[in-house]
């Protein structure tokens, strides 16, 4: 790895102590219908929202799912730096990183592949709601941090971001919420956390293994993206839609308290 | 007449149905027959005098804004070039804007009359602050504004002994401390005549 | 009217303010923003610790990792410092490398580290030679609204003092470390270091704790590192020239925002273990 001189270096290499571990606890999906984490199959994580959070952006929030916990910012409409062609439509760039601490295995500095993938994945979760044409010329910059993973993080940073552009006063033609299910053979468990997430590198012997994650524009009823991971029969991928579609509803109300609260709460500080 | 609601609607929400007594205004949009709110904020309705309603949705907050044409601004010069000055726009409309947008005004915009004549430098310092209007969305780099107006040219210029100027004619200003008098294109500051668009 | 004249005059709209010994937030020209800290947030990091100083918020993640020691030392432990100005913080910032702010950060907490001998890197061997601990100190800022420094050093020092290792052996046989993730230690912190920043304006008024806003318009600023109730680093990169009157005021300040800050620690410390 080339040495950075803009960071402080450590040794050249270093590996996470838990991997010493003597015994591996080996643990199912699901014990009599039961998630380790005590859910059924449907239920998600309870869901923290709250807009208005970096004083600095145009627009923020920050959500947490139980232990995953994500904020992000809106920056603009501001000019674009560098010359590019002239556009009477507005330009829309997404960042997603994870913290270097926010996993089990220590994160680098530089953006890695997951991270640009789930940075473009976010780009056209979101592009749909936005009304780009009134601000020509112009970009809106979404900058996402997961600070903590517990699984399920795509999902959380696209609810995340849709109530951060919310709060910056850009106009959305909708809202946009974000929900993943893991596919394991027959069942479908919602919301899944970081154990209970589709990894390619494990072998769980399952015919059908995967994930999808599904954003939706809750009021009008479109999905915006879709992205699912490992081998899932064509049936089965159906009904993970579908289950995604129908939690992203669910989550309607919740982002529409939380934008509430701080529409409200904003207006207490001017009054 | 104005009217104010105490209702928070949030982007994609359903205001009404739309039909011919009912206009679309900032921070709505209309899709298959329903008014639907693109903002976080409260719902404003607006009797026009037509008789028609006005929809708005508005937010407590500056509201997101990019200049737009026919705008005024209010900039900062940055840089004089003999053809052109370039500027950082500071706020557009009564909006304070958070991060500036790069403008020029270009030698033929500076005044109305006797275009051939100006002289940039004898127009603008920079450091000097303008009130200008939009009157180009320009190319990739910068708006291209205009000063050709009474109202419109410097309102705060500080002169080479470092104090604030104070305006003794259309083009002419002149420094308190030294009594040095100075070259600009002068806004003639008269508020109730600047109406601000695009607010 | 006054967001405008905020806007084209800065400096004009501040002196106003100064004149009566007051900043534009009603804070007095001593007075720290009100400091929240939260330790242990994020379970991924062994340690971790986020603070708020006013708006200004900086998140600090310790991962430990196990590595083999250099061979010129070979007894010593890793500890890593690295603050991130991530473009999520303020419009500032793009995303990308670190810049000169962020590298300037880092080396300033490393230092501090260094020089205050908080932890003595003897105390992270596990077997010398063979296996020693990595401190990643990983500081996110989140939302940069001015002295981002104070706020580093202590989102670093309530991180370490939430630090909890497993107890790992070297087995001499297989040559591999061995992990006892149900015994967990906590590091020795040996000093406090705490520092503070105060802010130059019109080449004589100090203020601490200075905002961006603030910091944009400063002529100069001086961070003052003390440990316990010693000085550890004394910091002022150029900027308007001052009296020793005025750093002996400086050094004053310090040593009690010093103390504040240890029982704010010690506090939250304490109510997490109740």
């Amino acid at each position: 790895m080339p040495t950075d001189s803009r960071r402080i270096a450590g040794p050249e290499s270093s590996t996470n102590p838990y991997n010493f571990c003597s015994e591996k606890p080996r643990h199912e999906l699901l014990q009599n219908g039961k998630r380790q984490d005590g859910r059924k199959e449907n239920n998600i994580r309870p869901i923290f929202l709250k807009a208005g959070v970096v004083s600095q952006a145009r627009g923020s929030a920050y959500i947490e799912q139980n232990e995953t916990k994500a904020i992000c910012a809106v920056y603009g409409p501001r000019e674009v730096i560098r010359k590019e062609d002239f556009s009477m439509k507005g330009l829309l760039t997404c960042e997603f990183r994870f913290a270097t601490f926010s996993c089990r295995e220590r994160r680098q500095h530089q953006q890695d592949v997951e991270e640009k993938d789930y940075s473009v994945q976010l780009l056209e979760a979101l592009e749909p709601a936005i009304c780009l044409d009134k601000f020509p010329k112009a970009q809106v910059n979404i900058y996402v941090t997961v600070l903590q993973n517990d699984g399920s993080a795509l999902a959380a940073a696209i609810t995340c971001a849709s109530v951060a552009l919310a709060d910056s006063g850009i106009e959305m033609y909708d809202m946009v919420a974000g929900s993943s299910v893991r596919v394991a053979g027959k069942s479908l468990l919602m919301d899944p956390s970081y154990q209970e997430e589709y990894k390619p590198e494990e072998d769980t012997g399952l015919t059908n293994s995967g994930s999808v994650t599904v954003g939706l524009m809750p009021s009008l009823q479109q999905v915006s993206a879709i992205t699912s991971k490992g081998e899932i029969e064509f049936e089965l991928v159906k009904q993970a839609v579908a289950k995604c579609v129908e939690v992203c509803t669910q989550l309607y109300p919740v982002l529409q308290q939380a934008l509430v609260r701080s529409v409200s709460e904003k207006e207490d500080e001017d009054g | 007449m104005s009217m104010a609601t105490k209702d928070i609607y949030v982007p994609g929400q359903r205001i009404c149905q739309l039909d011919e007594n009912i206009i679309c205004g900032q921070g709505t949009y209309d899709k298959n027959g329903f008014v639907y709110s693109s903002r976080a904020g409260y719902l404003h309705k607006l009797q026009s005098q037509d008789g028609k309603i006005l929809f708005e949705v508005r937010t407590n907050v500056e509201t997101t804004t990019v200049p737009s044409i026919d705008a005024l601004v209010t900039a900062r010069i940055t840089n004089v070039t003999p053809r052109f000055c370039k500027c950082a726009i500071l706020s557009v409309g009564r909006t304070l804007l958070r991060e500036t947008f790069r403008g020029q005004i270009r030698k033929e915009d500076v005044r109305a009359t006797e275009k051939d004549k100006v002289e940039m430098y004898k127009c603008f310092r920079p450091g000097d602050i303008v009130v200008a209007r939009v009157i180009s969305l320009g190319d990739a780099q910068s708006y291209v504004l205009s000063t050709a107006e009474n109202e419109l040219g410097v309102v705060i210029a500080t002169s080479e002994a470092g104090s604030t100027m104070v305006p003794i004619s259309w083009c002419k200003m002149q420094c308190p401390k030294s009594l040095a008098e100075e070259f600009r294109k002068v806004a003639k500051v008269q508020p109730q005549f600047i109406q601000y668009s695009g607010t | 009217m006054a967001d405008d004249f905020k806007a084209a005059r800065p400096l004009e709209y501040y002196r106003k303010f100064l004149e009566k010994d007051v900043r534009p937030d009603g804070r007095e020209l001593g007075e720290f923003r009100p400091t929240i800290l939260n330790i242990g947030c994020i379970s991924t990091a062994e340690g971790s610790a986020l603070v708020k100083l006013g708006n200004t918020t900086v998140m600090c993640g310790i991962k430990a990792e196990l590595a083999t020691p250099k061979t010129e030392e070979p007894s010593n432990g890793y500890l890593v410092p690295n603050v991130e100005l991530s473009p999520l913080c303020s419009p500032m910032f793009r995303p990308g490398p670190p810049g000169e702010q962020a590298q300037v950060l880092s080396h300033f907490v490393n230092e501090v580290l260094d020089r205050s001998g908080c932890i003595r890197k003897e105390d992270l061997c596990i077997q010398t030679e063979k296996l020693v601990w990595v401190l990643y100190c990983d500081i996110l800022c989140l939302d940069y609204d001015g002295n981002v420094a104070d706020a580093c050093i202590l989102s670093l020092l309530a991180a370490l003092k939430s630090t909890r290792l497993p107890a790992v052996k070297y087995n001499e046989e297989t040559e591999k470390p061995e992990t006892d993730s149900a015994k967990l230690e906590p590091l020795h912190i040996l000093s406090n270091p705490v520092s503070s920043t105060f802010a130059i304006f019109d080449d004589r008024l100090m203020f601490v704790d200075p905002t961006v806003k603030e910091e944009s318009l400063t002529t100069g600023t001086v961070t003052i590192v003390t440990n316990d109730n010693d000085l550890c680093i004394v910091q002022k990169p150029g900027g308007s020239p001052l009296t020793a009157d005025q750093i002996n005021t400086c050094f004053e300040r310090a040593f009690s925002r010093s103390k504040e800050v240890l029982r704010l620690i010690d506090e939250t410390l304490h109510s997490i273990e109740r």
